[in-house]
């Protein structure tokens, strides 16, 4: 009898041991094919929700928690926050009927970046301790827009942290959401710069949320330079609006085409919400050089939300800011050369860039400068009745980073701001005296380098 | 307790035991291998393009390794053609005088490695590839292998035997190990095999192409491979293969001369009849600082504000031209600067210039620095590697080399000629020595800063003789000394690596 307890015993010692462990398989490898995320196949003998804790072996101390699985006998997990060339550890845990086990520690070693991703990057700040805590900890996205595309996300050290890259086509715009997704314009190697023909809306584990393409429900047109999401969710994109109109009373043909610009805003399934063009607001003919600029008229390069929620679109080629009311179309103001709103003469910007409605509620946007061959950042405030502004700060960056085209810039506290001078690949983050604190070179000329604080990115990339 | 009823309990226990066992270790497996890292055909154009990428470094923050202008402190620098008025490593480079530690050697060195390590790995990674198609995949390892072509025929020009490494390296690649540089001639039996193989797989152009879309001019043809090709058998005095290879080249019947030769360079000219294999920039995408170490001085021309004239042609090569020959125009010999400074030539040398002139040590070339281009700091100027005028001028020096003057060599070389207004060769003028210095003349006003005068220089036996003339003219010593200048000396951070680059005679 004795030794039938014995026997009895073992046996459960046997099973406790166990300790309901129900795991079968793990399989280690990338998630979507990306080298900083690590996707974790878990195969459990029951259902059961799993999530794995894992930790860089340099520092056992940090752990990192993946997402929870749904209940299930299959489950995976991906691992964010993979740093290249590290030796991680990780354990999974399984829950399963109110029961919570811990599994022993696994090990895998991240692979090197593909050769494409190596070499992109580099900064440089002798000061460090000048960088406000929030910028060394933030996050920078960039696009790159030759095919095949990538979305990157870097830290301010220059590291590559998080990237998405897609097939086939550039990523001509990419815009960081308070949903903490990605939105981007897709556009192949022929479309022109910023031109591009899908919008792709992602979120950090690199997973679709949204893929709109022309041709496919009222996305009808080439769309270019902005995409954006309302309060509603709903998408908001610059489009190219192409006219046939008679120009053959100033030279041109019967049957010409003027290349104007439009406010495009489709729902998620891609169906029309409202649409404005500027030949709603605008005769072409008032241009005495429009066969000249025909093929591209305006030039729209950014959009966004003014506080009371309108549009402001800014042109290029025109030099201005427009504000557009967001239900009627009509333009409130047009601010810049030959626009409707007072400015003094330190307030005369050359071409605008990302223009947008800064934390202290100026109007701020990156000017290429291209009269004076120096570039800067304006900031305006305009009065309320949108008949004056005046110019709340004007930062004159270096004539030795002068950018004629492109480029981006934001503020990251009340005093600093991050700039992008594209066609000098190369991003600064400057006072408002213009002094340079850091840099950072980038090997592609990046349309728009935009800052994502720290906590919008966690868990998935963290410091 | 009976011995039959423990058996029967243990029986169960011992499942237990051996299930209990397998729960706790569950099956792992990995997919995270040093190998088959490549899943995507975008994953494989990715590493494509960055292996084209490293013709032009890239270097981040520093855009000008390799073609987009270092390379040609080697080839032009080092010659009768080309100048520099900078002290360091490209003056010392520029009088014929050079040791193992000039960084310009170190660096082109370093980054035509990069481009081979890249394309290795490439090779290697497609090579394994299930996800891709058979013609992506043959098209793809061409493409790499024509630009590794490339890559090993620039350093062979400038090193000589070095260390061959291939795709085969890479699985168990050793970065310790001390290997002896390989003899050119293996080498070359390596890149013929591969351009051979490249001219078998690579498209004539990208018009329609079912694998790239969007007409993607700058890859790699089997033109280019040809070419390549004729070019290596040129070096190795293997006319008859040249003769063979530039027909074939001419019987595509898709490339001829373009008209206007300062045309053929502007900035907007990215790709034409002309050019066979170039390395295209734009300046909003993937720009160059050619502009700025090739333009002007102090030039007010918006283009041409605060260039540097870095790499420039010696006042002695430039007044070689004659006056009717259009390229001639392709240079900056004279303007008043923003300085109101008038900068011109001195008439004799070390003259004192009179008050309101600048006397310039040397002159700008148009070739990579565009009156009409960039304003800004980066430009979108091309750099032709291999064009149709060096087709026919190989052609013709090839003809030469079997069998002496004759019609169509004559009409080769005038051709070119023709093409700039130049006065042309008469035939009866010339036997095989003379015209093989009317060829290499001809060929250095044809490709100056194109990365072939002294490859050129030296293939024809003329390297020591012409540039110490020139060094002379110019108040400097013979600093070339055949056979030693042959190669420059493998640079001093390699040898610290790897002692089996012997410096002892170089």
């Amino acid at each position: 009898m004795r030794l039938f307890a014995i026997i009895l015993g073992f046996a459960f010692i046997g099973c406790s041991g166990g300790g309901g462990n129900i795991i079968r398989e793990i399989g280690i490898g990338l998630h979507n094919n990306n080298e900083l995320k690590i996707q974790l196949d878990v195969t459990t003998t029951a259902d059961a929700r799993v999530y794995a804790e894992y930790w860089p072996d340099s520092s056992p101390g940090r752990t990192m928690t993946s997402p929870v699985s749904a209940p299930g006998l299959h489950h995976s997990l991906v691992l964010g926050n993979i740093i290249p060339q590290t030796g991680y550890s990780f354990r999974l845990v399984t829950e399963n009927g109110g029961t919570q086990n811990v599994s022993k520690t696994y090990t895998f070693q991240s692979r090197s970046l593909p050769m494409w991703l190596q070499d992109q990057f580099t900064y440089n700040c002798t000061r460090p301790e000048l960088l406000p805590a929030d910028f060394k900890e933030g996050f920078l996205l960039i696009n790159k827009r030759e095919a095949p595309g990538l979305m990157y996300i870097l830290d301010t050290r220059g590291q590559l942290r998080w990237y998405h890259m897609v097939d086939g086509t550039g990523v001509k715009v990419a815009h960081f959401t308070k949903d903490t997704t990605i939105i981007a314009i897709l556009g192949k190697s022929d479309e022109p710069t910023s031109y591009g023909s899908e919008i792709l809306e992602i979120n950090l584990l690199g997973d679709t949320l949204l893929h709109l393409k022309k041709g496919e429900g009222d996305l009808r047109y080439t769309i270019h330079h902005e995409v954006i999401k309302n309060k509603a969710g709903n998408v908001v994109t610059i489009y190219e609006d192409p006219r046939i109109m008679d120009l053959s009373r100033i030279g041109g043909n019967k049957e010409d085409t003027v290349h104007g610009d439009g406010i495009l805003v489709l729902d998620k399934q891609g169906k029309k919400i409202w649409q404005w063009s500027v030949f709603d607001v605008s005769d072409p003919f008032s241009d005495g050089d429009l066969l000249k600029h025909k093929r591209d008229w305006m030039h729209a390069n950014s959009l966004s939300y003014d506080t009371d929620s309108n549009y402001l679109v800014s042109f290029y080629n025109l030099g201005q800011v427009w504000k557009v009311d967001a239900h009627s179309g009509r333009v409130l103001w047009k601010l810049g050369k030959g626009g409707t709103v007072g400015l003094p003469a330190d307030g005369n910007f050359s071409q605008s860039h990302a223009v947008h409605i800064n934390p202290a509620g100026s109007l701020m946007l990156f000017d290429n400068g291209v009269g004076r061959r120096q570039s800067g950042v304006y900031a305006f405030h305009i009065q309320p009745d949108g008949r004056t502004a005046t110019v709340d700060w004007h930062i004159n960056l270096p004539a030795e980073i002068y950018n004629d085209r492109m480029g981006s810039a934001y503020m990251i506290n009340d005093s600093l701001v991050l700039c992008c001078c594209s066609k000098k690949h190369i991003t600064v983050l400057a006072d408002k005296k213009g002094t340079l604190l850091w840099t950072l070179d980038t090997a592609i000329p990046p349309y728009r380098v935009e800052f994502i604080p720290a906590s919008m990115v966690k868990p998935f990339i963290l410091n | 307790m009976n011995k039959y009823i423990i058996a029967i309990l243990l029986v169960p226990v011992l499942a237990m035991q051996y299930g209990c066992n397998k729960n706790l270790e569950p099956k792992v497996y990995s997919s995270l291998t040093n190998t088959n890292a490549f899943q995507t055909k975008s994953d494989a154009i990715a590493a494509v393009n960055a292996v084209y990428a490293r013709l032009k470094g890239p270097v981040v923050g520093d855009n000008f390794t390799y073609w987009t202008v270092r390379h040609f402190a080697l080839t032009d620098l080092t010659t009768d053609v080309g100048h520099c008025n900078y002290g360091g490593d490209p003056g010392q480079l520029s009088l014929g005088l050079w040791n193992s530690t000039n960084g310009l050697l170190g660096q082109d060195w370093q980054y035509i490695y990069k481009l081979i390590a890249n394309a290795n790995n490439a090779i290697y990674n497609i090579a394994g590839m299930k996800t891709i198609s058979d013609a992506e995949q043959k098209q793809f390892i061409s493409e790499l292998k024509f630009l590794r072509s490339i890559a090993y025929l620039d350093l062979t020009d400038a090193f000589g035997p070095v260390i061959l490494v291939t795709e085969k390296d890479v699985p168990n690649a050793s970065f310790t190990s001390q290997p002896k540089p390989t003899p050119v001639a293996d080498i070359e039996a390596l890149l013929i095999a591969d351009l051979n193989e490249a001219a078998g797989v690579l498209p004539l152009n990208y018009q329609n192409n079912a694998i790239y879309p969007g007409n993607d001019v700058g890859r790699a043809t089997r033109g280019a491979a040809l070419t390549l090709l004729a070019k290596l058998y040129l070096r190795r005095h293997d006319w008859q293969q040249v003769v063979a290879l530039t027909q074939q080249v001419m019987d595509l019947k898709i490339y001829d001369l373009y008209p206007d030769y300062p045309g053929l360079f502007a900035e907007s000219n990215k790709w034409c009849v002309e050019n066979i294999f170039s390395v295209l920039a734009d300046a909003n995408t993937n720009g160059t600082e050619l502009l700025n170490h090739f333009g002007p001085l102090n030039n007010p021309t918006p283009a041409l504000l605060n260039r540097w004239q870095y790499y420039a042609v010696s006042w002695d090569f430039y007044n070689t031209f004659d006056m009717a020959d259009d390229r001639r125009k392709c240079f900056y010999p004279y303007y008043k600067g923003v300085d109101d400074l008038v900068y011109s030539q001195a008439p004799s040398p070390g003259a004192t210039p009179p008050a309101g002139v600048s006397y310039m040590a040397d002159v700008a070339t148009k070739k990579y620095a565009d009156s009409l281009g960039s304003t800004t700091y980066y430009d979108g100027h091309s750099v032709d590697i291999l064009r149709y005028a060096d087709v026919l001028l190989s052609r013709a020096e090839a003809i030469n080399e079997i069998s002496g003057p004759s019609a169509e060599c004559i009409g080769l070389i005038n051709q070119v000629k023709g093409r700039s207004h130049a006065k042309p060769l008469n035939l009866a003028d010339y036997d095989q020595t003379s015209l093989r210095d009317a060829i290499l003349k001809e060929r250095g006003w044809e490709f100056f800063y194109e990365g072939k005068r002294r490859a050129d220089l030296i293939r024809m036996g003329k390297y020591d003789v012409i540039v110490n003339a020139y060094l002379n003219r110019i108040g400097q010593p013979s600093n070339i000394v055949m056979p030693k200048n042959r190669y420059f000396p493998y640079p001093q951070s390699q040898v610290n690596l790897n002692p089996n680059l012997d410096n002892s005679d170089r």
